[in-house]
């Protein structure tokens, strides 16, 4: 088990670099500096600022400075305000998009997989059709269109709740949903199918033939089996569900790390955006390295396999 | 009584001559696949509904009288009429015509990008697969560590140093998204190649490139195919995701991500103008969806019961 995890993050770590370098080399592609369009300065000035930014030191001195900095989590600068850093806009948003990410994976993970459970155990009849529409809804319709009619319905014709902003608990809801129904899709679709497979195995008779009730087979033995491929692709639907806050938080004015993104990505703010993305990635794959780890434990294959 | 003997009877039902005779028409392996698409009845649905998108993608802007980049201020925002099947949007433009100029955007990028990673995936994966050993093992690092990137992220990257525009968007979706075509390509080679058909093959003379285009790819082309109509809505609801942050088509043209996000602006005040282009991306994701599924029935009958 320790080489596995020790394999793991020695890959991880290669995969941060590698991003770092590429987001570095990226940044340096940009025509012109930062300060050629702004305007027009005293070239003693504009040195000063270069050499305050690290911008006259040759480019390879440039990159070992960046990673220093990247390794110490000084992600950089605003390109259009000052005295705004990535670090300040990932404080600040951070922990909004944190509360609703995990709103969202707990509704996504709860109604998927007791959806996919029940779906399973009443094969072919009216729950088990529900889920399918649900399964194609969920992947066939935009998440925008999603939150578009929740708000709607949900907020303007019912105004069950609030139409935007963040001011309480209520708010997190529609949102969180709209982030959700994606999971909740793929997760009942997947949990079925394997619960399905898993009931034809012979252990399942045999437990069957020993005289076990219903109930406990499928807590004992069906279920827990057939969760494991479900914490695989835990990773990848994470991925989405951050890259998903991009649009939900921009559509329900939520203060949180994906509205920042978009607006400087609307703002043409480059360092802000490649610095995010940096923070990004370094997130998803932190990530992605936890559910390994996590399934190396569960699934005692795994690690014979590696 | 009267005698019986051999020749006395004749065979009225098949001759041994005839039971061997092959009486229906042989097909080839894409012949059957289509007879089997064909009974397959959602898939086909799902075909015939990608078939009349694609063709009002092509003609309706052609044929419609109004422009998809003038408007008429006079007539904004009018609902859904005689005159203007969808209505018209916040600058009096004609929405069926923009509509529908979005879905031939849309459809362009879902193609030109799926062909793109194809024709990467192939080779990359196949070169990798056929040669195998360190080449193999070194390419595949490559590709794992560079898709440990998520996809969408790659991709705004990119979007962000080389600017906006149908040309970036594609090149962009391209770099980021071959990875995965390399690696099944990859993975179907490494399987077909141990194969007995192979080593007779190889056995008979037949010399690597022989073996390479006449057994190795016509083999992974049933996988690589299904997996190309998955790639091309993945690539649609990118791009529709891309226009929704701000990155995507530059006005006046429009993609159906672009007319989606307008209609989520209007959505309070003019429903309607979310409703269409979020109907047609809708029918048209689901309609590839579902052929697909169909295609990889028809295509691969190891997973038929």
């Amino acid at each position: 088990m320790g080489r596995y995890i020790a394999k793991r993050f020695v890959y991880m770590l290669i995969s941060l670099w590698v991003i770092a370098t590429i987001t570095f080399f990226l940044m340096h592609a940009l025509p012109g500096d930062p300060f050629t369009d702004t305007k027009k300065l005293p070239p003693e000035i504009i040195a000063n600022l270069k050499a305050k930014y690290n911008l006259d030191k040759p480019l390879i001195v440039q990159y070992f400075g960046y990673l220093k900095d990247v390794a110490r989590g000084d992600l950089g600068l605003s390109l259009r305000y000052r005295n705004r850093t990535v670090n300040s806009m990932l404080a600040a948003g951070f922990p909004n998009s944190m509360k609703l990410g995990l709103a969202a994976v707990g509704i996504g993970l709860f109604f998927g997989l007791s959806f996919g459970i029940i779906a399973a155990l009443n094969n072919k009849g009216f729950f088990d059709y529900f889920v399918i529409i649900l399964a194609v809804l969920g992947v066939a319709v935009p998440s925008f269109v999603f939150a578009g009619l929740f708000q709607y319905f949900f907020a303007v014709k019912l105004s069950w709740f609030p139409v935007a902003g963040w001011k309480g608990p209520t708010y997190v809801i529609l949102p969180a949903v709209a982030l959700g129904l994606r999971l909740v899709a793929f997760q009942a679709r997947m949990m079925k199918t394997n619960m399905i497979e898993v009931m034809g195995n012979d252990y399942i008779k045999t437990a069957k033939a020993k005289g076990l009730s219903q109930p406990a087979i499928v807590v004992k033995h069906v279920i827990r089996n057939a969760i494991l491929p479900v914490i695989t692709i835990l990773g990848p639907l994470i991925a989405a569900i951050v890259t998903g806050s991009f649009v939900i938080e921009t559509i329900f004015g939520i203060p949180g790390m994906g509205k920042y993104f978009v607006d400087s990505v609307n703002q043409y703010d480059y360092t802000m955006i490649l610095g995010t993305t940096l923070f990004y990635a370094g997130l998803l794959i932190f990530m992605v390295f936890l559910v390994d780890i996590a399934y190396g434990f569960i699934d005692p294959r795994i690690r014979i396999d590696k | 009584m009267a005698e019986t003997s051999e020749n006395k009877f004749e065979i009225i039902g098949k001759s041994a001559k005839d039971a061997q005779a092959i009486v229906r028409p042989s097909l080839t392996y894409w012949q059957d696949a289509w007879r089997r698409l064909k009974s397959n009845r959602f898939a086909f649905i799902a075909l015939i509904i990608f078939s009349i998108i694609t063709i009002m993608a092509i003609f309706a802007p052609i044929l419609s009288s109004h422009s998809f980049r003038e408007g008429d201020l006079f007539l904004m925002n009018q609902t859904p009429n005689a005159e203007f099947w969808f209505g018209t949007d916040e600058l009096g433009r004609d929405l069926f015509v923009r509509c529908w100029m979005g879905t031939r955007y849309s459809l362009f990028i879902g193609f030109v990008v799926a062909i793109l990673n194809f024709t990467i995936g192939v080779i990359y994966g196949g070169i990798s697969g056929y040669v195998g050993g360190n080449v193999d093992n070194i390419m595949m690092r490559i590709v794992d560590i560079l898709f440990s990137i998520p996809y969408l992220l790659w991709v705004i990257m990119l979007m962000t140093v080389m600017g906006r525009g149908l040309h970036t968007i594609i090149m962009a979706m391209t770099i980021a998204g071959w990875g995965q075509m390399a690696r099944l390509v990859r993975g179907q080679i490494l399987q077909i190649k141990e194969m007995e058909f192979v080593m007779a093959a190889r056995t008979l003379g037949a010399d690597a490139t022989r073996i390479i285009s006449k057994h190795l790819i016509p083999n992974t082309m049933g996988v690589v195919i299904i997996n190309v109509t998955f790639a091309i809505p993945q690539a649609i609801f990118t791009e529709a995701f891309l226009s929704f942050i701000g990155l995507g088509i530059p006005v006046p043209h429009a993609s159906l991500g672009t007319l989606s996000r307008d209609g989520t602006r209007m959505l309070l005040i003019h429903p309607y103008q979310l409703v269409f282009p979020s109907v047609i991306i809708s029918l048209l994701m689901l309609s590839l969806q579902i052929f697909g599924d169909g295609l990889r029935d028809a295509l691969d009958p190891r997973l038929r019961q």
